[in-house]
């Protein structure tokens, strides 16, 4: 056909052998990739940027039909997936409160809490519906400045960078991809070929139990002898003004919103970190002190429940023997805080447990979550109300072993937003 | 706008759907608009850079054909001076000036004479490197009077920006390309065979090939103190297919989108692997450029007409400057330079002992062929490394793992998959061009029968679906 006179030689013959075999050939691939059996054969597939996440879906797919509902769903970076381990919580709080409950552990790396509230309403809410969220943060995951970097690496997954992607083609692109099983699969084989070749993306190296605790062997002691880690700890030296942690909160406000928005109820857990982090100072514990102040504002503003087994002292995990690094535990370390962090959950659990209906499967509230700042929701609450506090401990000058007791375990329940929290404290002691 | 990306299959599309429709003038128009449009959904601002480009080039040829027709030489000399100056200044200044003040800075201050310059820090633009070069070989072709000026504006501003080929060529040749645009197009069922094709191998070789070695090679270039030389060394040939997976792929996209529009774009490539020494490397890789640089550098400088010595030195210019095309940067030159060098090294041995090759070259035994040709890849292929390392630290310790007699033996069994990959990538470039390189004929697969091309055109899209996690930019769009 010439330019100068169209001709029927231009129309495309969608019956042509090369047409029909090649959509009879996706469709045979697409339907394959859906059957159950098939699918366990294939290697997880990795849209998200984070391999784990993946990980997690598998496991939550195998976890529930054994589980039944979900009680609490564990929300967090890493040290969430080290530092947790549901089935020992779970029976933890059934021993402290005498009801049953269960856990998932939805821990994932490298999050800020403002990143974790994108997977809370991008990922968790389309596939757990727990009555209870419990989130957990420390104090560098709350800094401003972690924003950028994490939000790099956040973007180099396909699914998160659509997710906060206003243009049709990619809100277009996110639905077809999490339609169709053959481009949800796209670069799966690559992938997982590739796996091993480095250390980096080394996800998979830290296998998950079905209910997503993923434990790392390595003691902190191994890691510094074997030269994994610097020699010197990294010791936070900032001032830690509440306008430090304005962005996060802010972030921990709009997940709070949406646990709300889907009927379930939000907690807050202060991550505990290796002492070495502040120093062993009292410097150090004033640093720690004006975090968890920060914190505990935020939640009293919000009337957000806040457990704390430090008991406000930040050498309160000392024991080299419970850490990996400095802030991910051991599978020791893990057993202790998840215990001290049950027994802390469970006159919460106590009191809430049939209160918080089970929201339905099948829909779920929406709130903003693009928004940079949630400015207004962390203004109302910073250094609005006075922080609880903890009974103190005797500071320590070095490295100890021995294990907290029992009395340090706090929940830091606050009051309903508005009011004036007691001059003393408002968490309760046991 | 990427050609593996969604918005590029969405803009052919439209842009065939109009450009059926209508006359030759109008689709010229369609067709420039199209093109800005194109160019402008990377970054509008340098739209206005293209133009003026353009313009220039426009009127300067008319200049020079007019000085011509006066029988003014000196006068047509000045005019072509007006264009290389142009040009090249642009070029020179968008892409070269931070890397020449720098170099200069750091010089003198290692000379002990502290200067302290500002760098600009210039936004590259896209596809500079290769429009420049398109609308210079134009303007000195009318210059050699080898091509009338065009009378239309329009026309010469669609040579200079056909989309398909503008931001990462084939460099085309005013002379072929021009009465192309000037004439009206037939497009026959073959071309649209051949188009569909060339697209659908283009995104194999980008998609499959080049992004998935990509995983091995950022890998093992991000820390390659942490591997021993067998990784190292299939990093290195990673990157071989990467690259060439990566550009041939772009070219093969760029000239079926064309075939699709009429248009016949020259080959860029011709299975450069197979290459038996490196001056047949250089006449299989990057054509486009390597014919360019031969008909407008080597050639002017005197080629191999001045005796020996002038010709070697011609050849390490034009090899230095085709590495400094690539990039402002030193890796690029050390490229260049490596390869001038294997140039000069492989004439002077042919002259030495022209009986032996002679004897050799037309019909050497297959263990010989595939000597040559393993030899020629191995060159090339540890060239690269200075390609892709951007920095010294990591050229240092990629080649002090590399030449190391320990750890040829050891692999880490983590690692053994990842050479499972790097095979399935050799076996699939393997695929696509052993056939052309037997057969001498691009398009050897279009010749199976109807079934076969059915499956195979299955067998692509299916590994095109289950490959890649998004669009990657095309390495050579950095150029």
């Amino acid at each position: 056909m010439t330019s100068e006179a169209p001709s029927k030689q231009f129309r495309i013959n969608w019956l042509s052998p090369a047409v029909v075999v090649t959509v009879a050939v996706l469709a045979v691939a697409e339907i394959a990739f859906r059957v159950p059996a098939v699918e366990q054969l294939l290697p997880e597939p990795n849209p998200y940027y984070d391999i784990g996440v993946e990980t997690r879906l598998r496991a939550l797919k195998a976890w529930q039909p054994l589980n039944g509902r979900l009680d609490v769903l564990f929300l967090g970076s890493s040290v969430v997936r080290t530092n947790i381990a549901p089935v020992l919580f779970d029976s933890a709080v059934a021993l402290n409160s005498g009801k049953t409950i269960t856990s998932f552990n939805g821990g994932l790396s490298a999050l800020n809490p403002d990143l974790v509230g994108f997977y809370f309403d991008r990922f968790w809410l389309r596939h757990a519906h727990p009555r209870i969220v419990l989130q957990a943060v420390r104090l560098e995951e709350l800094q401003s400045d972690v924003v950028a970097q994490s939000w790099y690496r956040f973007k180099q997954g396909r699914f998160e960078r659509w997710w906060v992607s206003d243009r049709l083609l990619d809100r277009l692109a996110a639905r077809l991809y999490s339609t169709s099983r053959l481009l949800y699969y796209q670069g799966t084989w690559s992938d997982r070929l590739v796996q091993g070749w480095s250390d980096a993306g080394t996800e998979h190296n830290f296998p998950i139990t079905p209910a997503g605790y993923g434990p790392t062997h390595l003691t902190l002691r191994e890691a510094l002898a074997t030269g994994r880690l610097p020699a010197e700890p990294p010791v936070y030296r900032g001032d830690y003004q509440p306008d430090e942690f304005a962005v996060q909160l802010a972030a921990l406000a709009r997940s709070d919103s949406l646990a709300r928005a889907n009927g379930m109820l939000y907690i807050l857990v202060n991550m505990p970190e290796h002492c070495a982090r502040f120093g062993n100072s009292p410097e150090g514990q004033a640093r720690y002190q004006r975090y968890l102040d920060a914190l505990g504002s935020f939640a009293r503003s919000r009337g957000i429940p806040l457990l704390d087994v430090t008991g406000g002292d930040a050498d309160a995990f000392c024991n080299d023997a419970w850490f990996s690094d400095y802030h991910h535990m051991s599978p020791a370390g893990a057993r202790v805080f998840t215990t001290m962090l049950a027994r802390a959950f469970a006159p919460v659990w106590e009191s809430f447990e049939g209160n918080v209906a089970h929201p339905p499967a099948t829909t779920r509230a929406r709130v903003t979550t693009s928004s940079a700042i949630d400015s207004e929701a962390v203004a109302a609450g910073l250094g609005a109300l006075s922080t609880c506090t903890a009974p103190g401990r005797s500071r320590k000058t070095k490295s100890c072993t021995s294990d907290p007791s029992g009395a340090m375990a706090w929940a830091r329940t606050p009051a309903p937003p508005g009011s004036r929290s007691a001059a003393t404290s408002s968490g309760s002691s046991f | 706008m990427l050609f593996n990306s969604l918005q590029y299959f969405i803009f052919l599309p439209l842009v065939l759907l109009v450009y059926y429709h209508v006359r030759h003038r109008t689709q010229n128009t369609f067709l420039l608009i199209a093109s800005y449009f194109f160019y402008g959904s990377w970054d509008y601002r340098f739209l206005t850079l293209l133009i003026a480009s353009t313009v220039v080039d426009y009127v300067v040829a008319l200049r020079i054909a007019a000085a011509h027709e006066q029988g003014n030489a000196t006068l047509a000399r000045r005019w072509l001076m007006v264009s290389l100056v142009t040009q090249l200044g642009i070029l020179g200044f968008f892409k070269y000036f931070d890397f020449f003040i720098g170099s200069a800075e750091s010089l003198l201050n290692g000379l002990g004479i502290s200067v302290s310059w500002p760098l600009l820090h210039i936004v590259l633009p896209v596809g500079i490197s290769f429009y420049t070069f398109q609308s210079l070989s134009y303007t000195i072709d009318v210059y050699r009077r080898q091509l009338e000026p065009v009378r239309r504006l329009d026309d010469f501003a669609l040579y200079v920006a056909f989309f398909p080929q503008l931001v990462a060529g084939p460099i085309e040749r005013a002379t072929t390309l021009i009465p192309q645009v000037q004439r009206p197009r037939i497009v026959t069922r073959t071309d649209w065979d051949r188009g569909l094709y060339l697209i659908l191998v283009g995104l194999v070789r980008k998609v499959v090939i080049a992004d998935g070695a990509a995983l091995l090679v950022d890998r093992t270039f991000a820390a390659p103190h942490q591997f021993g030389p067998l990784q190292l060394s299939a990093g290195l040939v990673a990157y071989a297919l990467q690259i060439y997976g990566d550009f041939s792929g772009y070219s093969n996209i760029a000239r079926g989108s064309a075939l699709l529009l009429g248009f016949d774009l020259m080959r860029n490539f011709r299975h450069p692997y197979f290459a038996r020494n490196v001056s047949d490397f250089w006449r299989r890789w990057h054509i486009s450029l390597s014919t360019w640089l031969r008909d407008y550098l080597y050639i002017p400088l005197g080629g191999n007409r001045k005796g020996r010595r002038r010709t070697y030195i011609n050849l390490m210019i034009t090899m230095v400057l085709g590495g400094l095309w690539h990039g402002a940067s030193w890796n690029f030159v050390i490229w260049g330079t490596l390869h001038g060098v294997y140039l000069v090294i492989y004439q002077a041995v042919r002259r030495v002992r022209p009986a032996f090759l002679k004897s050799r070259a037309p019909s050497p035994s297959m263990l010989g062929n595939a000597l040559a040709i393993g030899c020629t890849f191995v060159l090339s292929t540890f060239t690269w490394l200075f390609f892709r390392s951007h920095d010294v630290a990591t050229t240092k310790a990629y080649l002090g793992g590399l030449f190391t007699l320990h750890g040829w033996l050891t692999v880490p069994a983590a690692s053994v998959s990842g050479f499972g990959l790097l095979g399935v990538l050799v076996l699939l470039t393997l695929i696509i061009d052993v056939p052309q390189a037997i057969t001498d004929d691009e398009f050897c697969y279009l010749r199976a029968g109807a079934t076969a091309r059915a499956f195979g055109a299955a067998a692509a899209v299916l590994l095109l679906a289950l490959s890649g996690h998004t669009a990657t930019p095309f390495i050579y769009f950095q150029f």
